[in-house]
């Protein structure tokens, strides 16, 4: 079977549960909408603000507030893509019509990241814009130094969270388990390893920590992260790779 | 063991019984049903699947773990605790651990969705009020219990473990909100979890919600540099689930905002009021 | 004793049970049929207060469902196997639908020996294969011992003995006095299972009588009358002068008259008296899939189409034929043999007005005649080239194709 015939029935199967419509449009509406309204209360506030903090301001990471937020909706839709086949038991009949695992694992994985992307880099630009515009004079244009890529940055690290996600699920396949595992860990651990001192070394080199290097522009006063906004997102493409990997040697191995 | 259809006198029935007439009676009395037996089904329920179990024991090995990990960790440095309260280090393990009892809140009505199993409990009860409220107390009582053992042994072991480091002697009071405080509220949450679980149907969706809930706040105060958003800011992080948890261990991140036993009644009254929206929603939506 | 009055359902702007008055009496088996979609299930629900109705009502014993005291006393359902957590093992299951109803725990011991899972009891559910899932949900309903019983495609996934457990406790279950409503697919099954019949389609009642009165108003008992293949005349001549005699001829696909409305040994003088040779006349009795295969006729909503993988299909080799389409395949009314007498369709579907009356002449009747292949394309330039071979493929008489094509074409275009 080839591929295109795997992708194109995956892309079916996609479009057609309710839950990629809502995990998907969520994340795009959470992102812009806490983008703008965090955007609209710096605004309002950027007078009364002390020199330094104007100096620091990166009005491009703060349209970008809501990411931390939309994140989870697409966690919701990497997981659920790939567990909905376990837990419908639809996963017998793919791969009886499907027979080669890596194809059809792969074959979800690449209609789901397309997917993905497509939405990720529309939250993205319509974030940046739109908080920009609610910024209003003290936004920045995407013509300015390091702007695009952060912006094409941020669209990226929607597709990776949900791609990482899918990975664990392939690894896990029960969408509960899953959730289960990457909400505190997106959330709790990952935000305590990497602002807690001691833990701090090594909690960047975490998939999101590292990967949001990208979303900054303007770098923090204090910042001695070894790697740039590129290192870091290879750092976070690394972790996405493991999870993949992981999932397919577990899906080939194991009864479906 | 009898059969139930025990062979019984050859049926007399003529061709077309008379409709009026009852056509068969059990032998088996019949009993008027109440809220307890709705609450003894749903305890069986709670303890025959592996979920319960599974999220109950991540939660205790969360809770006692990350407690006594801290606990050892400030014992074995020299760091000084200078005056505060040891109980307070049982803090982390329980926000960490309040995913579990809000995961296991949500599968205890959002589950019987996602299996169709709500239609045979709505069909052997139909007081759908009835069953939702026997949930509710079923699991609270267990979320409740859970959450007081484990509390209890970390906040016990930590207070031995950190007696010569000096923390202070925790007072009665602050026993009893670090135990009971905290495992009331800790429950009043996955009640919530519960009680969204009922409304959103959906198991995925309503844990969603949830973390989305505990976290929210946090994340947007995160963002708010300036110091004059400072009032949003700090209100933010003041009235947002973690803090509010860590306010039963008085070391709130913030000076003003809700103290003493604030946070329950906070809790009460949001997940009171979600209650009654479930509730009305059941009682007027298809299953 | 179950009643509906008006019972209504609508979803959206989607009417899925629409105007249902029905009685289920008690000492009986009531079988309650209709095509896939038909409202069967969603009419269930209603009676289980699961669903509300959009207008009418639905009671037991007097009572809606969900004003009833101690319901599960009274009413035991199989709704859907399915309807249970996977997670749990089929003794816990029942035990908490028992104690929810205030029934002893020895009771679930019980049923589950009455349905033959006293092995797998404390096994979790998840596993257990279709007719196990069954089993446990007849287990299920029987619990509270109940004075009404309503099973939902009771014998899905069973084996044949299942089959004949269902059957035969269905009937000792009525025999008791209990009012039994039971909805299944299986035609053969009902008959032999239930007494009585309440027939939808697209939600509204079509039948509601006894099983035996359901057969002889919809069976078109008919002669089936073949006359030489060689001589086509023949047959036209032999149509005309039955249709003469006031019987109702229909010409069958393969070349044989279906005829109603005359007895055979009429037919035999009328054919002896026109000098037409026979070479078949044969009684044919209806059966209850046939019955209601044509009462249903125009209220099925999931029709099949045939396969005709347009479009699809590499060009043939030459010399390859197409493999012969098995008849009936998506061919609607292929059990149904119309009424003859426009008198003789006791329930016409409301709102298909003409619908079911046309359908008589329509219905390109394919009986078990292996080159019965004019619907598909992929079939016919292939059968052409065999048609000497065939028996029936020349038979076709001029007059009956053109309505036989014509009436078929709404029924699929819908």
């Amino acid at each position: 079977m080839a591929m295109a015939h795997v992708i194109r029935s995956e892309w079916t199967k996609i479009r057609s549960v309710a839950s990629t419509v809502w995990t998907l449009s969520a994340a795009l509406v959470v992102t812009v909408a806490l983008g703008m309204l965090i955007s609209a209360l710096t605004r309002r506030e950027f007078d009364s603000m002390s020199p330094r903090d104007r100096l620091t301001l990166d009005p491009t990471f703060i349209s970008f507030a809501g990411m931390s937020l939309g994140q989870l909706a697409m966690i919701v839709f990497g997981v659920l893509v790939v567990s909905n086949e376990y837990s419908t038991g639809m996963i017998r009949t793919s791969l009886a019509a499907v027979p080669r695992r890596a194809t059809f694992l792969f074959g979800k994985i690449t209609v789901a990241t397309a997917l993905a992307l497509v939405v990720g880099m529309a939250t993205s630009f319509l974030a940046f814009f739109l908080g920009q515009a609610v910024l209003g004079p003290h936004g920045a244009r995407l013509g300015d130094p390091g702007v695009l890529r952060a912006v094409v940055g941020g669209g990226l690290y929607m597709t990776l969270i949900a791609m990482f996600s899918m990975g664990i699920a392939a690894m896990l396949r029960s969408p509960m388990l899953s959730l289960g595992v990457l909400m505190p860990f997106f959330f709790l651990i990952s935000n305590i390893l990497g602002n807690v001192s001691a833990t701090k070394k090594i909690g960047r080199f975490l998939p999101d920590q590292a990967g949001s290097r990208i979303l900054q522009v303007v770098p923090g006063a204090a910042d001695d992260t070894p790697y740039g906004p590129w290192g870091g997102l290879g750092i976070m493409v690394l972790w996405v790779a493991a999870a993949l990997i992981g999932g397919y040697a577990l899906l080939k191995q194991r009864d479906a | 063991m009898s059969t139930p259809q025990p062979p019984q006198a050859p049926p007399a029935w003529p061709a077309t019984p008379d409709s009026r007439t009852p056509g068969y009676t059990s032998p088996i009395p019949v009993v008027r049903t109440h809220l307890g037996h709705a609450i003894a089904s749903e305890w069986t329920k709670i303890r025959s699947v592996r979920s319960t179990m599974w999220t109950l024991g991540v939660f205790v090995l969360l809770v006692i773990g990350i407690g006594l990990g801290t606990g050892a960790l400030v014992a074995s440095s020299s760091s000084d605790l200078g005056g505060e309260s040891p109980l307070a280090l049982g803090f982390f393990g329980l926000l960490l651990g309040s995913m579990c009892v809000i995961t296991l809140g949500v599968l205890t009505t959002a589950s019987e969705y996602g299996t169709g199993m709500i239609r045979t409990t709505m069909t052997a009860c139909p007081s759908r009020g009835r069953v939702l409220a026997a949930k509710a107390i079923v699991f609270f009582l267990v979320a409740f219990v859970v959450t007081l053992v484990a509390a209890s042994v970390v906040a016990l072991a930590q207070a031995s473990m950190l007696e010569n480091h000096g923390a202070r002697v925790p007072t009665g009071s602050e026993w009893f909100k670090g135990t009971v405080g905290v495992s009331l509220f800790i429950a009043l949450l996955g009640l919530l979890s519960l009680v969204i679980g009922s409304i959103v149907r959906h198991s995925a969706g309503a844990i969603t919600i949830m973390i989305g809930l505990l976290l929210a706040p946090l994340v947007i105060a995160l963002f708010m540099f300036a110091e004059s958003l400072s009032k949003v800011r700090t209100g933010l992080l003041e009235y947002s689930i973690p803090n509010q948890l860590s306010v039963f261990y008085s070391n709130s991140l913030t000076s003003s905002g809700p103290t003493g036993w604030d946070p329950l009644w906070i809790a009460l009254g949001v997940t009171a009021v979600a209650f009654a929206g479930a509730f009305v929603l059941l009682e007027k939506r298809d299953v | 004793m179950i009643e509906a009055v008006g019972l209504t359902k609508r979803y959206g702007d989607k009417t899925a049970v629409y105007n249902l008055s029905f009685q289920v009496r008690p000492g009986t088996v009531t079988g309650f049929l209709g095509p896939n979609g038909s409202g069967k299930s969603t009419t269930m629900r209603m009676i289980l207060g699961l669903d509300n109705p959009t207008s009418g009502q639905v009671t037991i014993g007097g009572f809606p469902y969900r004003k009833l005291p101690n319901a599960p006393r009274q009413v035991g359902a199989l709704l859907d196997a399915k309807a249970v957590h996977g997670g749990r093992a089929a003794r816990n299951h029942l035990l908490c639908l028992a104690q929810l109803s205030g029934i002893p725990a020895r009771r679930v011991d019980e049923v589950l020996g009455v349905v033959g899972l006293q092995d797998v009891a404390r096994r979790r559910s998840k596993g257990f294969s279709l007719g196990m899932g069954q089993r446990l949900g007849i287990a299920a309903a029987l619990l509270g011992d109940p004075q009404v019983l309503l099973f939902d495609e009771p014998v899905n996934g069973l084996d044949p003995e299942g089959i004949l457990w269902v059957r035969n406790l269905m009937k000792s279950l009525a025999a008791e006095g209990r009012t039994v409503f039971v909805s299944s697919h299986l035609m053969s099954e009902m008959a032999l299972t239930a007494d009585h019949l309440i027939v939808i389609g697209r939600g509204q009642l079509l039948a509601d009588m006894s099983v035996r009165d359901f057969i002889s108003a919809n069976s078109a008992d008919f002669a089936r009358v073949r006359t030489p293949d060689t001589e086509p005349q023949q047959r036209e001549k032999l149509s005309s002068a039955l249709t003469e005699a006031g019987g109702h001829v229909l010409p069958e696909q393969d070349g044989a008259l279906r005829v109603t409305g005359l007895p055979l040994p009429r037919i035999s003088d009328i054919a002896h008296a026109s000098d037409v040779r026979l070479w078949e006349l044969s009684p044919h009795q209806a059966s209850l899939e046939e019955a209601y295969m044509r009462m249903t006729q125009g209220a099925v909503d999931y029709r099949s189409t045939i396969d005709q993988r347009a479009g699809l299909m590499q060009p043939l080799p030459p010399g390859y034929q197409p493999p012969i389409p098995v008849p009936g395949q998506g061919q609607p009314g292929w059990y149904a043999p119309p009424p003859p007498q426009p008198g003789g369709q006791p329930f016409v579907m409301p709102g298909q007005p003409g619908q079911v009356p046309a359908g008589p002449y329509g219905a390109p009747a394919a009986p078990a005649a292996p080159g019965a292949g004019g619907p598909n394309p992929y079939a016919q330039p292939a059968s052409e080239d065999r048609a000497p071979a065939g028996p029936a493929a020349p038979a076709q008489p001029p007059a009956s194709p053109a309505p036989a094509a014509d009436l078929t074409k709404p029924e699929d275009a819908r």
